[in-house]
């Protein structure tokens, strides 16, 4: 079954749960004056079974069946909404004042919460009835007084992660009072999960009370679905009906409950929203239909085009890319977030995210096809890019931490990595080469037995190039590598991509919304804008001489150590969004030079020099 | 110097957790986050503190607005001691001394909107009424240039780009009429063509207003967009102090020159030298017995390693605590 089809389900499983909640609610408040016998009057003959009469039968006293059973309803969600209600109330306060403050008042509020949580709740439940006797308004509070802890839990962990947001913290540095902040920002921010929590929590207290009444513990003057189990039980063999209408009931709202939670906490957690479809792949094309592209050059793209499915429809992030890097050569890929240059690395190496697709465009690896109209190239049914990926070209991830398996030290890992290409090296040959990787890029062979968050964000950087080089790739995409990096630290990783570049004659795409970054790094500069390579040129000529002005404008936005000091100037407006569709200029609405052409109509790509081009009206700056 | 904000001697430690082994002995390992640091702040003036993460320049910008209370030093703050400040004196503290922080996604609260968000302070401090309080945050996100003002108050921060946001927080910062803006790294989340409108806004209301900022950054080249002085901070002590230009061109402590070499450059015609820098920066535990950038210093010599660098005055304005700092 496909994923959205199993979003689907879900969302029915938590419709039909909503609807039958729905009407347990509306038979609870309008049970007095439903068309139904007395529920506790005794005028009809016992154990008449379902018919005309009694729709539902009646009981071994002559009670209407259907009538106790919607009078058990009002009951069930009385005690659903009043115990979860208080036991949520206690788990918010004690558990926010618990994980706010820390300390000593978060020890023993932890342990108090341990220890309920270790005492079987039943039993404590029976116990607090047995003592104080079987009246509702008890049973209702024993319940609560039993499941608070799991709300507190869950609360105190809410807390705990929300404390040391920046907001909390600024409304503290503006003087706000503690409990201010967490009655303004903290609670109502940690609040989902627990109401998602109370749903569950009212299903348990139904269940509870169920249980109670059917040991005889339940209040005596109330209509209850778990007496009603408990007298029927005894007449099971000549009055089924008794037992089996409540037990239904019984379980549909409990079960709807619980499915009521799953949903909400499906709408509540920005994380599990679905917004985005999975992408229908094209179908892949077989290798003997594909004619091989130039030997020369290590990557060839052509008209690349990768777009994203979201529920609202495609977005384009990619939009007719073409450009080729010859072995050695480097080229940083510029632009700002969105712009689609994160996209181009992963469409390039065919690892996008699924709701991703290559819509159009042609690739080439190493002379060989990789990818002919967006269509994947297969070799007897396997992905020609999965026989290349990581051993000839492989891909450096921006965020190291999360890349790296947080339980593995940094050696399994790279040794995992590396006989994953090739099966046949021994663990020794693995660490071998690990060791000689590390060497290359000035990592100390004593971090190999460290775990990912023993070392430092630089450290992890060069564990994550390393383990990019394992199999001495020929062409390695850097997706911002030093974006969260110090500047001594940037410089550094900056110079060992450097330095590898000329040992091992490699061939490198830096991917940076930092101009600077690649200032030194790269050979040749593509700028990015909206999906499209606005200007690409060797990168002093994109310094020297930047035609497009994009690519101006981030140049003057770069601040300096050397030369005059210079008013930076900002760029105005706001990045393209992805879902507008202009018919002109996509960079005219912020360009201080459009004319009324470039609202109007696509820019032509204007080739400056033979390795230098820009897309657009005016590359030479003045009016035509 | 007629100052706004005298620092003297700041000092925070914090207890390090050692093994049972440590504390069957007795003994109790202090963090030296912040080692002992002076500055001075001129009304209006923008100072920039400059270091790696670990240097301890973000507990600088946490004990100067009192979010930390500092273990030992003075603080001064328009000539009165604030060190040590309590209840209403240190509410009224913070409406003079505001600060900014780094990761804009999360510097306003998701279910609030943007006019709520800037009118918060004003509510915390009871100024005005609802509608002043509403004039007044609308004026301060016209300051920081979200205009027309109308467009952004009933957005979500969800709605929001990283510049956007981090003009709303700043503008929280300003509805209050601070002296003080402590800013920590405001512009490293951003991308670079955005920086530059969020480090214009500052510098303009540092003009406009009269605001003094301290600019936390670890970008030299930032820090000289921003800044008319430069502190540069390392593991917990400030090694060179001077004014901007100067501590870039003729920078003598080896580490601010460290951090000069590290900024990209893409002026054509112009090749910068990489420096190997030794190993990474380790927390210190103790007061060194030398210099404490020695074990990574590519000029270090057995001085410097066995006794503490003296503070070299190489103009009124520009200091370096370098051994060799006399020679250069």
């Amino acid at each position: 079954m496909g994923p959205a089809l199993l979003a689907l389900t879900r969302r029915w499983a938590f419709m039909i749960s909503a609807v039958i909640v729905m009407i347990t609610v509306i038979i609870a408040l309008t049970v007095p004056w439903l068309p139904l016998p007395d529920p506790n009057g005794m005028e009809a003959s016992p154990y008449e079974p379902p018919g005309a009469a009694h729709w539902l039968g009646t009981d071994n006293y002559g009670r209407d069946v259907l009538a106790r059973l919607a009078w058990g309803a009002q009951l069930a969600l009385v005690v659903a909404i009043v115990s979860s209600a208080i036991a949520s109330l206690i788990g918010i306060v004690l558990g926010s004042i618990s994980g706010y403050f820390g300390g000593l008042i978060d020890t023993l509020l932890s342990r108090t919460i341990d220890v309920f949580l270790l005492i079987p709740s039943f039993f404590l439940v029976l116990l607090i009835v047995a003592l104080f006797g079987s009246r509702l308004e008890f049973t209702m509070l024993a319940i609560a007084l039993t499941t608070w802890p799991r709300s507190a839990r869950i609360m105190r962990a809410q807390v705990l992660s929300l404390k040391s947001r920046v907001y909390v913290q600024a409304a503290r540095a503006a003087g706000g009072s503690h409990s201010r902040t967490l009655i303004r920002h903290i609670v109502p921010n940690g609040l989902a999960p627990i109401i998602t929590d109370a749903t569950i929590l009212m299903g348990l207290a139904v269940l509870t009370e169920a249980g109670l009444s059917f040991l005889g513990l339940g209040d005596q003057n109330s209509v209850s679905w778990g007496r009603m189990i408990f007298d029927g039980q005894r007449q099971l063999r000549i009055a089924p009906w008794m037992s089996i209408f409540p037990g239904i009931a019984l379980l549909l709202l409990v079960a709807s409950f619980n499915l009521l939670g799953d949903g909400l906490n499906e709408v509540l957690n920005p994380q599990l929203r679905r917004l985005t479809a999975r992408a229908a792949q094209k179908p892949a094309v077989d290798i003997s239909e594909v004619k091989p592209g130039a030997g020369e050059t290590i990557l060839d793209v052509s008209s690349l085009r990768m777009s994203y499915m979201l529920h609202s429809g495609p977005i384009v992030a990619v939009d007719g890319v073409s450009f080729q890097l010859r072995q050695g050569e480097s080229l940083g890929v510029v632009g700002e977030s969105g712009c689609g240059k994160s996209s181009l690395g992963a469409a390039i190496l065919q690892v996008m995210a699924p709701n991703a697709m290559t819509a159009d465009g042609d690739v080439d690896i190493g002379g060989k096809p990789v990818l002919r109209d967006g269509r994947r190239v297969t070799k007897d049914g396997r992905d020609t890019i999965a026989g290349l990926r990581w051993t000839t070209a492989s891909m450096i991830f921006q965020s190291a931490m999360n890349a790296l398996n947080p339980v593995m030290t940094v050696r399994a890992q790279l040794i995992e990595a590396f006989r994953l290409h090739r099966p046949e090296a021994s663990k020794a040959q693995a660490l071998a080469r690990v060791v000689e990787v590390f060497g290359m890029i000035g990592i100390p062979v004593e971090r190999l037995g460290s775990y990912p968050h023993e070392l430092s964000g630089g450290m992890r950087q060069r564990v994550m190039i390393a383990l990019s080089l394992l199999h001495e790739p020929k062409l390695v995409i850097a997706d911002e590598p030093t974006t969260a990096l110090d500047v001594l630290i940037q410089d550094q990783i900056l110079g060992e991509l450097d330095a590898l570049k000329r040992q091992m004659g490699l061939s490198l795409i830096l991917i940076s919304h930092d101009m600077g970054a690649v200032a030194e790094t790269c050979e040749r500069v593509a700028v990015m804008y909206a999906g499209e390579i606005v200007e690409m040129a060797p990168t002093a000529t994109i310094f020297e001489n930047a035609r497009h002005p994009y690519t101006r404008a981030l140049l003057d936005a770069l601040p300096t150590v050397s030369g005059p000091r210079r008013t930076l100037a900002g760029l105005p407006g706001e990045p393209f969004s992805t879902g507008e569709t202009s018919p002109g200029c996509r960079f005219a609405p912020r360009c201080g030079q459009a004319q009324t052409i470039c609202g109007t109509e696509r820019p032509p790509r204007v080739a400056i020099s033979t390795d230098h081009d820009a897309l657009c009206h005016f590359p030479s700056g003045g009016t035509a | 110097m007629n100052s706004l904000l005298e620092v003297r001697g700041l000092t925070k430690l914090y207890p390090l957790r050692g093994g049972p082994l440590a504390l069957l002995r007795g003994e109790r390992r202090m963090l030296r986050a912040v080692d002992g640091i002076d500055l001075d702040l001129a009304p209006g003036e923008i100072l920039a503190l400059v270091g790696e993460s670990g240097s301890g320049k973000t507990t600088t910008g946490k004990l100067i607005t009192l979010q930390e209370q500092p273990s030992s030093g003075a603080l001064r703050f328009e000539g009165a001691d604030v060190a040590n400040l309590h209840g209403a004196a240190l509410k009224a503290y913070r409406r003079r001394v505001q600060m900014i922080f780094q990761n804009p996604y999360e510097a306003l609260d998701p279910r609030h909107t943007v006019i709520q968000s800037v009118m918060e302070p004003l509510e915390i401090h009871g100024i005005g009424d609802a509608a002043s309080r509403r004039a007044l945050a609308e004026t301060a996100l016209d300051q920081v240039e979200l205009r027309p003002a109308s467009r952004y108050t009933g957005r979500y921060p969800a709605d929001l780009s990283g510049g956007q946001l981090q003009r709303v927080a700043i503008a929280r910062a300003l509805v209050l009429d601070p002296r003080l803006l402590v800013a920590d790294e405001p512009v490293s989340m951003l991308d670079v063509s955005v920086r530059a409108g969020v480090m214009n806004v500052m510098l303009r209301l540092s003009r406009e207003l009269g605001l003094a900022s301290l600019y936390i950054t670890h970008d030299l080249a930032v820090a000289r967009a921003m800044s008319s002085r430069i502190a540069v901070m390392y593991l917990g002590a400030i090694v060179e102090q001077g004014p901007t230009e100067t501590l870039i061109a003729a920078a003598t402590h080896p580490y601010t020159r460290l951090l000069v070499g590290a900024v990209p450059e893409h002026r054509i015609g112009h090749k910068r030298i990489r420096i190997r820098l030794a190993g990474e920066a380790q927390a210190l535990t103790s007061s060194p017995v030398g210099c404490r950038f020695a074990p990574r210093c590519p000029a270090a010599t057995e001085l410097c390693r066995s006794v503490p660098p003296p503070r070299v005055q190489l103009t009124p304005e520009h200091w370096s605590d370098c051994h060799l700092a006399g020679d250069v």
